[in-house]
């Protein structure tokens, strides 16, 4: 066992409730098949009620950063109606859910996304707009609860679209209404009515990002739900090759495409010509 | 040298912090100023900027992207030293991960790499680099070094400076039951560059004190008073308050208490 062993174990305990129920319960056995048997008896000796303390105020503060930062908007409109989303984290749900919560998984953002909106829908239900603020900031808090990949190198040679990028049509344009809140601004504009489609993407740092989706673009997302070479690629599609890679390292740099060794292309109906029927 | 009084960048209190310009005389930066924050150039041109910002982990090498980003904080902000948590937020494989700062277990091979990642890190950026520990609420039953043995190690063999967070400091020492004072005393106060002095609140979770958006108490002041007449290398003394939920009457009322504190007016 070394110090990096036993903190990895350490923070994987504290984030995750299946595992703290483990040392809490003083098993070993079970924990150290996870984690370490060294480990796994360290942790299984730390105070338990600090363990539980700390777990439950690391988590309570991991969502509460996030509803604050991801239901920006939402929460604004709210509090002028004299009610914040941030009580959800004070109250017997949210309570009982830290002690089975997963953090940064997608189930347990889904479980506070969906408090969090049950809070705000009855002021927001009651504006035009206020469904597609729901929805795009949903979709934000949603897609945020994706892997971080800190320190990773941009390697591969082909390019395929993330797991967790996604594109949302909203009914209205909240996207100035949002960036106004996040500026800070005291008059904020009112949404304009129309479809609006945007791709929002999780960059490796934990960045969510949304952008506007034209055609194009969703039909390039649609080629790149398998791996492809941008070079075949762009051939395929009459595009030139190094405009074809800027949007690829464009749509890399916010996490909505990621780059893959080549081992990982598949055969068959998959590749470059297959991407191509499906873009014209 | 003349000792610098400030506290954290809030955009949402920014003409309230440039109103206290002067009063407040550098800002630690937190986060990166939206890209459309109106105030961000003029208080540019009025603080001096500190780079607190979240560069990477040391026990792992801050490179690629990471590097990039904080070479552009550094290029945006032009610090006269860049700041870092001595703390480990994500597992070596990043799949689980805290969004809260969190102390590192104080080994011996953490320890290694920490220098080793420090040194890389300052050469990188061509700043010096000050390293700020974290407070310990749990204690983990395995062999380690202290915390007072591991900084003192971490910055002889790193050439780092130390920023010490008295209220950090505080909260190790309650909840380890020692005296606050002996814990700072242990560590290398001529390494220090930078003091934070930060409030204390009731946590419900913790079942006991953490930091806050409080003004500081009167004990916090006095150990701040303690490190700044033991550190000749002191540069500046930070009003550590960064949420989106403090006020503007906050702002002033930390850096008043501690102007008053240290005997520096403005």
């Amino acid at each position: 066992m070394t110090g990096r062993s036993l903190h990895d174990a350490l923070l994987r305990v504290l984030t995750s409730a299946r595992l703290r129920g483990l040392a809490l319960a003083g098993d070993v056995a079970a924990l150290g098949a996870e984690v370490g048997h060294a480990e796994a008896a360290a942790l299984c000796a730390t105070d338990p009620a600090r363990l539980g303390g700390l777990a439950r105020f690391m988590g309570r503060h991991f969502f509460r950063e996030r509803i604050v930062r991801l239901f920006a908007a939402g929460r604004r409109v709210a509090r002028e109606s004299g009610r914040d989303p941030l009580r959800v984290l004070e109250g017997p749900a949210f309570g009982a859910f830290l002690d089975s919560a997963e953090l940064g998984s997608t189930g347990s953002a889904e479980t506070v996304a969906r408090l969090v909106e049950d809070e705000l829908a009855p002021v927001l239900g009651a504006v035009g707009w206020g469904p597609a603020l729901l929805a795009y900031e949903g979709a934000l808090f949603r897609a945020e609860a994706g892997p971080r990949r800190w320190g990773t190198a941009r390697t591969g040679t082909m390019a395929v679209r993330a797991a967790g990028a996604r594109v949302l049509t909203l009914a209205w344009d909240v996207t100035p209404l949002v960036a106004a809140v996040r500026r800070g601004e005291a008059t904020l504009p009112a949404p304009g009515a129309g479809p609006a489609r945007l791709l929002i993407a999780l960059g490796a740092d934990g960045r969510v990002s949304a952008a506007r989706c034209s055609d194009g673009l969703a039909r390039l997302l649609d080629a790149l739900a398998e791996p492809q070479p941008p070079a075949a690629l762009a051939a395929a599609l009459g595009v030139p090759e190094a405009d074809l890679r800027g949007a690829l390292e464009g749509l890399a740099g916010i996490g909505a495409v990621e780059w893959r060794a080549a081992a990982a292309a598949p055969a068959g109906d998959s590749g470059p010509a297959a991407a191509a029927r499906e873009l014209r | 040298m003349a000792v610098s009084i400030g506290a954290f960048y809030h955009p949402h209190l920014a003409r309230e912090t440039l109103d206290l310009a002067g009063f407040i005389e550098h800002l630690a930066m937190a986060d990166p100023p939206p890209p459309d924050d109106p105030h961000f150039a003029a208080v540019r041109a009025r603080f001096v900027l500190l780079l607190h910002d979240f560069l990477g982990q040391l026990s792992e090498p801050v490179e690629g992207d990471a590097l990039e980003r904080a070479r552009r904080l550094v290029t945006l902000y032009d610090p006269p030293w860049v700041a870092e948590h001595l703390q480990r937020v994500h597992t070596t494989a990043a799949d689980a991960f805290v969004d809260y700062v969190f102390p590192p277990l104080y080994t011996a091979d953490l320890l290694a790499d920490y220098v080793r990642h420090a040194r890389a890190l300052q050469a990188a950026l061509g700043r010096p680099l000050i390293l700020e520990p974290i407070p310990t609420y749990l204690h983990v039953p395995a062999p380690q070094l202290g915390e007072a043995a591991f900084v003192e190690r971490f910055l002889a063999e790193s050439g780092c400076g130390l920023l010490l967070d008295v209220s950090h400091a505080w909260l190790s020492a309650r909840y380890a039951g020692r005296s606050a004072r002996e814990l700072i005393l242990a560590l290398p106060l001529d390494r220090v560059v930078e003091v934070h002095v930060a409030g204390v609140e009731d946590d419900p979770d913790l079942a006991g004190p953490w930091i806050g958006t409080a003004v500081p108490t009167a004990e916090l002041l006095d150990l701040a008073c303690l490190v700044a007449e033991r550190a000749p290398g002191l540069r500046a003394v930070t009003f550590d308050a960064f949420s989106t939920a403090l006020r503007a009457e906050t702002l002033r009322a930390g850096v008043a208490v501690i102007r008053t504190a240290l005997g520096v007016p403005a």
